[in-house]
């Protein structure tokens, strides 16, 4: 079991766009949204990786950066 | 309970990273303070790039599970990038060397024998046997060795100390030769001290940034998102990225310039040019601060003295002089770069370039300029890097909060260990140089060794102990915490054909096998990041302090064991003359061990319990094996140069400090640290009423050069008709050889492609996608065309990546250098691309 918290960062004015983009992703979530700072958690999913849903947030078009911030790994979860 | 628990994790989660944005999410928040996960927590710096975040670990049953983002860390504050998210992979891959492994046929060492498993004694003993016959037959100058901006601190001086103090051979040069010595003889001719004056507290205060052939977006992500932040949340911020091809950090840009290669000379010179004729200087700033220079000029590339490019230069042996001139002539030398003539030399529209110089001269926007390799790779790197300095010395925009130069580094601790504790074959610790004969004579002092030790002569810098190994004149060389052959320049003509040459025994010291490994005669397993208790030192003079989290595994021990322990296989009367001895004859029948390590003062501290304040328990393998607190030790004698040493302002911190807190940035006085160096009010170095002192130099000021352009020592001609520019990716780190190791990481980008402009592919029968011949003079290799995606190359340039240990890419990069620095340019060489 993996999960993931990442702070990414969009402009205001792409920040729908981006957001819309990330809820559509597998096992991510959105939680809250500020400044251009928007707050994602990633899990395992049956089909997709945290850690390859992570690295698909950075080519997302109209992510300036996308920091990790928390990650957990545990096999037996 | 399971769910419960994954629940927990998932509040927590949520909660951190909330907070790391600076939004509180107080339901997430109670839930994740409800149960204790039975992890223990402890800082460490990050293993990768000089950014130096600190991240939180969390070990259970002797293994790393977690990391974090360490909240408390002011570089990071929470943030980790995508690598930092890994970290607790790198050290797991399958195929980590357990045991040292020799090259064996018939049960004996054979130079074209096979890998074979043998004990730290056997290998050793060997590896001794070769050292000894080289000094013998040759001298010191026959032994050398290659390390790292990823060693800790104590590893680059226990090295320093070995090959200088006891092998007597500068030949020690570590691979931050190849991405940071631009900007070591940048500052040490500019400021006559090396490292940055600013540090990362310049984003929040700056009202502009100008990115100097710097992808700072892939390569320090979070730099790159602290500045976003600053840009996103202050809407007077402009950010400027110059570059010769478009990268990720356009993407915020308010202004870029893609420039031909090269040519950046001519718009640092227009820059200062424009500041002049607008009567932008801070006269003031320049008449008290700073003093001219005219620089010499066609100092050729660095390369063999054979080669016709150095037969032709007329001041390749005197390529660091320079004489005095005035201010009136350096505004008449600099006149010459109009705005008309550097929009021709460059190619870029002159409304940018007016736009990015109006920025610098308007006094009332403070900037901060950043460069990484595009300055530093560079066979003018050393001017590129005086010439940025120019700017701001012009407008006095340096040395206070948002307004300066500031150099980035790639490695963790390129300044903590490799520029810091001197192992470079030019340098000693704190900032001294084996050239200057009071500078050696106090290291021997310290070092408790004789007068005339330490040789004074400088020795093999890294393309040349390439050159020296297939020569023959290299014979006994150990690379330490480095992929040389995969990240260093034509390895095809120079390194391969040099570390095969039967004359010679090579050692190499990684974790993993990697391409410089499997081309060695032994390789030895090491402890890596946090199976070992280390320190580390950023871009912006933090030092930051580690404890041993995990045991490595197998045989594997750390390099700094390694380094100690080898010393003990040699008796002083091997390996100095008997004139030397004399001096000090308490040091007959001692070994290099009893004389450098335990010397009273790096085996003063015992052994003692590692815990934290928590109460948590840690191991200290070295200390263990070597019966005292060898890093303690260590740190305290390298903290007798900055302490007492002849150049002003390298104090460092007590060792315990360290440990307490998240790092400290030097010069360190009265257990305070210095945020902003040469700046009355910031640095306690600078007297009172003075305003600012550039105390590096004699005469407290800093130097303007006059510096011109002048040509790449390659260029694209009729056969090999493109730019070829190599370098990195943001999801691996250098040669990969950690991150490539990463399932996650691999399966992402698992190659290197070739980026290349659409039509220039089309006009090669090429696509995207297709698989594609790159080649050189150098050499060739295959790669799949990419045209699209992060970069987007103009017309005339290529970009190949250099992680991927299947397509070596700097084996078509030419090994030429910038005569002052010895850097290669990886960045512009010749190439063509065919259907493969
Ligand atoms: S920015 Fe650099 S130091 Fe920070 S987490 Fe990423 S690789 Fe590590």
């Amino acid at each position: 079991m993996n999960i993931a918290g990442v702070v990414v960062h969009a402009r205001s004015e792409n920040s729908s766009l981006v957001e819309a983009e990330i809820s559509a992703m597998q096992g991510a979530e959105i939680h809250a949204v500020k400044d251009g700072r928007i707050v994602v958690t990633v899990e395992d999913d049956d089909y997709q990786k945290t850690s390859d849903t992570v690295l698909n947030l950075h080519q997302i078009k109209g992510v300036l950066s996308a920091s990790l911030i928390y990650q957990h790994c545990e096999d037996d979860l | 309970m399971k769910l419960s628990r994954r629940a927990f994790i998932k509040a927590n989660a949520i909660a951190v990273t909330a907070a790391a944005a600076g939004m509180s999410l107080p339901k997430a928040e109670a839930l994740a303070n409800e149960e204790d996960l039975d992890i223990r927590w402890d800082k460490a710096p990050c293993r990768f790039c000089g950014t130096g975040c600190s991240v939180l670990i969390g070990t259970k049953d002797g293994r790393v599970v977690a990391t974090q983002g360490d909240p408390d860390a002011p570089v990071n504050r929470g943030l980790n990038c995508i690598k930092g998210y890994f970290l607790s992979k790198i050290m797991y891959g399958k195929d980590r060397l357990k045991t040292p492994m020799l090259r064996k046929r018939n049960g004996k060492y054979d130079k074209e024998g096979e890998f074979t498993p043998v004990s730290w004694d056997e290998a050793f003993d060997t590896m001794a046997e070769k050292f000894k016959e080289a000094i013998k037959k040759k001298g010191p100058e026959s032994v050398g060795m290659f390390g790292s901006g990823q060693w800790t601190v104590f590893e680059g001086y226990a090295a320093s100390k070995l090959f200088k103090g006891g092998f007597r051979s500068n030949n020690l040069d570590p691979n931050a030769r190849h991405c940071m010595a631009s900007a070591v003889a940048g500052f040490i001719r500019t400021f006559g001290s090396d490292e940055p004056m600013g540090c990362y507290d310049d984003l929040e205060h700056a009202d502009g940034f100008v990115l100097w052939g710097s992808n700072m977006a892939e390569m320090h992500p979070i730099l790159w998102s602290r500045l976003t932040d600053r840009r996103l949340t202050a809407s007077h911020v402009k950010v400027a990225v110059l570059s010769t091809f478009e990268n990720r950090g356009y993407e915020l840009a308010d202004l870029t310039l893609t420039f031909k290669p090269q040519t950046d000379l001519y718009i640092l010179n227009y820059i200062a040019n424009y500041i002049i004729q607008n009567n932008a200087v801070n006269e003031d700033f320049v008449a008290k601060h700073t003093t001219f220079k005219q620089g010499n000029t066609d100092i050729g590339y660095g390369l063999r003295p054979t080669d016709p490019r150095e037969q032709k230069a007329k001041n390749a042996k005197s390529a660091g002089g320079s004489k005095d001139i005035t201010f009136a002539e350096y505004k008449k030398f600099v006149s010459q770069f109009t705005l008309e003539k550097t929009a021709k030399e460059t190619g870029v529209p002159e409304e940018n370039l007016l736009e990015l110089a109006k920025m610098y001269a308007d006094p009332k926007r403070k900037i901060v300029s950043y460069w990484t390799m595009g300055f530093n790779q560079h066979t003018r790197g050393t001017w590129a890097n005086n010439l940025v300095y120019n700017i701001h010395l012009l407008t006095g925009k340096i040395s206070e909060p948002g307004n300066g130069p500031f150099s980035l580094t790639g490695q963790p601790s390129a300044c903590g260990t490799a520029r810091e504790v001197g192992t470079f074959a030019h340098r000693l610790p704190a900032d001294l140089v084996v050239k200057k004969e009071a500078h050696r004579d106090f290291t021997e002092k310290i070092w408790k060794l004789p007068k005339g030790t330490i040789p004074g002569k400088v020795g093999y810098h890294a393309v040349l102990q390439n050159r020296m190994l297939k020569d023959g004149k290299l014979n006994a060389y150990w690379v330490m915490c480095n992929n040389n052959m995969q990240a260093g320049p034509n390895f095809n003509e120079e390194a391969y054909p040099g570390y095969r040459n039967p004359d010679n025994f090579i050692v190499v010291t990684d974790p993993y096998p990697t391409v410089t490994a499997m081309a060695a005669d032994l390789m030895l397993p090491t402890a890596m990041w946090v199976e070992k208790e280390g320190a580390y030192g950023n871009a912006e003079r933090r030092s930051q302090f580690w404890r041993q989290q995990v045991n490595a595994p197998g045989e594997a021990k750390s390099d700094l064991w390694q380094l100690v322990e080898f010393s003990k296989r040699f008796k002083v009367e091997e390996v100095w003359p008997a004139d030397l001895i004399a001096q000090k004859p308490e040091y007959k029948g001692k070994t290099l061990y009893d004389i450098l390590y335990a010397n009273g003062q790096v085996n003063k501290f015992p052994t003692q319990k590692i815990s934290d304040g928590a109460g948590n328990t840690y191991d200290n393998n070295e200390m263990e094996d070597f019966g005292f607190y060898l890093q303690k030790g260590i740190y305290e004698e390298y903290r007798l140069f900055g302490l007492h040493g002849p150049k002003k302002g390298h104090e460092l911190g007590e060792f315990d400090d360290y440990h307490k807190s998240r790092g400290l940035r030097w010069p360190v006085v009265d257990g305070k640290e210095t945020l902003w160096r040469y700046r009355e009010g910031y640095d306690p170095h600078v007297a009172k009423g003075s305003g600012v002192q550039f105390y590096g130099n004699k005469d407290n000021r800093a130097r303007i050069y006059a510096l011109p352009y002048e040509p790449p020592a390659e260029s694209p001609d009729k056969e090999f008709d493109l730019w070829l520019c190599t370098g990195r990716v943001l999801e691996h780190w250098h040669t990969g050889s950690m991150t490539q190791r990463v399932p996650e990481l691999y399966r992402a980008v698992p190659h290197a492609v070739l980026f290349m402009n659409p039509e220039d592919a089309k006009a090669r029968g090429l696509r995207r996608g297709m698989s594609a011949k790159i080649s050189s003079r150098r050499g060739e290799i295959t790669a799949t065309i990419e045209t699209r995606g992060r970069n987007r190359m103009p017309k005339g340039q290529v970009f190949l990546p250099f992680f991927d240990a299947r397509r070596l890419a700097n084996k078509l990069i030419l090994d030429a250098t910038c005569p002052i620095s010895k850097e290669t340019d990886f960045k512009k060489c010749a190439a063509k691309v065919e259907r493969a």
